[in-house]
């Protein structure tokens, strides 16, 4: 078995709704390997983020973090538990220890420091070192994740650097205190393909070298396919399936998951064999489709499997499993009971009825 | 039949005067495009931010004007009518946007909304208005009770389905589709573009659909037009994609993250970033980042060139 660097076991995080509570983050249990990349993925409001936040106590009031615990093993062999940290002591793990990068680059700079000043004000409010050694490092750095002339881009403002540069320097910034764990919220989700490719190639090399941690939070399930180790996957509010990337995409168990895949354009072909069930649907369809249609268009469109429905409000969950409304394989015990997880060796679900 | 014949179409843009710079910068948007669209056909368009795909949609739909070139709409050229000759044609020639709360104001009922392009084109009779907004909202899979609410109401999926109807109201021949998934999540996404393509079938629509999603683009156009710094790279079949022959295609379709954990490996990566509009490189656009890239590229431009029966590649390596 790995060595977990972040054991997050029954977090649950709420937000005041209307008189009422709603939790983003309900019974969150997730295990992150040491030196593995591991994906968070789900829909944009299953609580993703919210999650992340949580491991940085970085939620804002009114938001709560309920109950639960964050085991951080550090490097040197040590074990805390982040919930129960003072203010203090969670600062100097935050941006130290464990480093987050987020959605946006451009709005999580400074607009009017220079990329060089921000950097090093990390360096030196973690490390204590003075300012020369803290510009060499940070230059250092710059250089590390393939920033051309890291001197010259030193002094200059965010406004002047492209989108790509911007995570690249956000990147170097969270590495520059050398974390044992680095939280990347959708870091590539504003960015063209062609550079979410070289961002997380490059992530990836990081991780190979240097033996970093890495938790991905994405909605993109190729580029899980792509970059992630192991994978969790969340619906409003809950993990309902957890594995190794190579068995979620072998055998999706829960039919969320499966959905999920099958929504994914050019997945199809592959995917055929989960479709067998609802194959009669759509043959009707793509009859209905092929007299509707000229004969050209016909040849290329198969008709996307999409999951019907919308995730359910969070301020008004249906008893039982979450997913049941918009399920396939529901069967009348999901709407009574709340769904435990079932375990598969390494492989977590939470469905009674699962694929 | 074609509906649409785009010849040299060339934008700029003046970027504002600099201080103490002698002229403003001129940002070249679109350089030179040429292709035509048949009718019922759906042309996609892709291209990383900056290749000047939305200025092209807009361009088309003649909510910028040209600097030159012509657009030839079902046999007229419409490039130089002014706004008042151009209102019948609006009814045909429709857009859907990206963002469809950005889209939708905020403070008008979804009824309303969609009863304006009626009211303003005045097509439908009066005591008929009702009835046509409501067989919409059917249209496209939501509830009569929709035309009394406001579009924070909405979820992002309902709002993109909003968007549809009201391009669907004048009973449009030609569709301009900006972005109209990207913002959504996966699986809405995937309703999204099934409900584009039924009506599509359902109202014989030719369709220009843009995204920058390759694999979103495959599914849903018959070809597909490859754009880069506001020139025209390849215009491939969609079944055929996978015999693309320009370098930049290759490195666009291997960047898109391949849902198949097995399949990762082999990747080409794209070095360095899209070069400014305002200052393009000479000769071919790509060369500066192209993987084949030779010296002769630097130095004349590429035209483009058919391959074999519409396939056609501005690259002279391939």
């Amino acid at each position: 078995m790995d060595q977990s660097i972040l054991e997050i076991k029954n977090l649950s995080t709420f937000f005041p709704f209307k008189g009422d509570r709603i939790y983003p983050a309900d019974n969150v249990s997730l295990n992150l390997s040491r030196g593995k990349i591991t994906a968070l993925v789900g829909e944009s409001g299953s609580g993703k983020t919210v999650t992340a936040l949580s491991i940085l106590r970085l939620i804002q009031r009114p938001g709560t973090i309920e109950g639960g615990e964050i085991l951080f093993h550090t490097s040197d062999g040590g074990t805390v538990d982040i919930l129960s940290l003072s203010k203090q002591q969670v600062t100097k793990i935050r941006g130290n220890k464990i480093a987050m990068i987020f959605q946006e680059p451009m709005s999580s700079l400074n607009p009017v420091l220079t990329v060089g000043d921000q950097m090093m004000e990390v360096l030196i409010l973690h490390q204590r070192i003075d300012r020369r050694k803290a510009w060499q490092r940070a230059v250092e750095m710059l250089a590390r994740v393939e920033i051309s002339s890291p001197e010259a881009r030193m002094g200059s403002y965010p406004h002047e650097l492209s989108g790509g540069m911007c995570q690249r320097v956000m990147i170097a910034m969270g590495l520059s205190c050398q974390p044992d764990l680095l939280i990347a919220d959708e870091p590539t989700t504003a960015l063209d393909v062609t550079i979410q490719a070289q961002i997380l190639t490059m992530i990836r090399q990081l991780v190979a070298e240097s033996g970093l941690s890495v938790l991905l939070i994405t909605h993109d399930l190729g580029i899980v396919a792509g970059y992630a180790d192991q994978v969790a996957v969340m619906y409003a509010g809950q993990i309902v399936e957890a594995a190794s990337t190579l068995d979620l995409f072998d055998r999706p168990r829960h039919p969320y998951t499966r959905g999920l895949l099958n929504s994914i354009p050019g997945a199809q072909q592959k995917s055929a064999k989960y479709l067998n069930p609802h194959k009669a649907e759509n043959t009707t369809r793509a009859d209905t489709m092929q007299k509707l249609m000229p004969k050209r268009v016909e040849k290329t469109f198969q008709g996307f499997k999409s999951i019907p429905g919308a995730v359910p409000d969070l301020s008004n969950l249906p008893a039982g499993c979450r997913f049941a409304a918009r399920c396939e394989r529901v069967v009348p015990q999901c709407t009574r009971e709340a769904v435990r997880f079932a375990c598969d060796q390494q492989h977590q679900y939470r469905c009674i009825n699962p694929c | 039949m074609r509906i649409l014949e785009v010849t040299d179409l060339v934008k700029t843009f003046k970027a504002k005067r600099r201080f103490l710079k002698r002229s403003p910068e001129v940002i070249c948007a679109l350089n030179g495009l040429s292709f035509n669209l048949d009718e019922g056909e759906t042309l996609g368009l892709v291209g990383e931010s900056g290749c000047g795909k939305s200025t092209l949609a807009r361009c088309l739909l003649k909510l910028y004007p040209v600097d030159s070139g012509h657009i030839v709409y079902r046999g007229r050229d419409i490039t130089r009518l002014n706004p008042s000759q151009m209102k019948p044609l609006r009814c045909e020639m429709q857009m859907i946007f990206q963002d469809p709360s950005a889209s939708l104001n905020p403070r008008m009922k979804i009824g309303n909304a969609l009863m304006e392009p009626l009211v303003v084109h005045n097509i439908v009779p009066k005591d008929q208005r009702r009835d046509r907004v409501t067989e919409l909202l059917n249209l496209v899979g939501l509830h009569a009770d929709a035309m009394g609410k406001y579009p924070h109401e909405f979820s992002g999926g309902q709002r993109q389905r909003i968007g549809i109807a009201r391009a669907l109201t004048v009973n449009p021949r030609l569709i301009v589709a900006d972005e109209a998934v990207s913002a959504l999540d996966i699986s809405i996404q995937a309703q999204i573009i099934n409900l584009m393509t039924d009506l599509k079938a359902r109202f014989n629509l030719s369709m220009i659909f843009i995204a920058h999603d390759l694999k979103v683009v495959e599914h849903i156009a018959d070809r597909i037009l490859v754009m880069y710094l506001g020139k025209i790279m390849e215009v491939i079949h969609s079944d055929e994609i996978k015999n693309a022959r320009h370098p930049y295609t290759k490195c666009l379709l291997s960047a898109v993250p391949v849902p198949d954990p097995r399949a990762a490996s082999h990747r080409q990566i794209l070095k360095g970033e899209i070069p400014s509009p305002a200052n393009l490189p000479a000769g071919c656009v790509f060369h500066t980042r192209c993987p084949i890239a030779r010296r002769e590229c630097a130095q004349h431009v590429p035209g483009l060139r058919e391959i074999k029966g519409g396939h056609q590649v501005a690259c002279g390596l391939v």
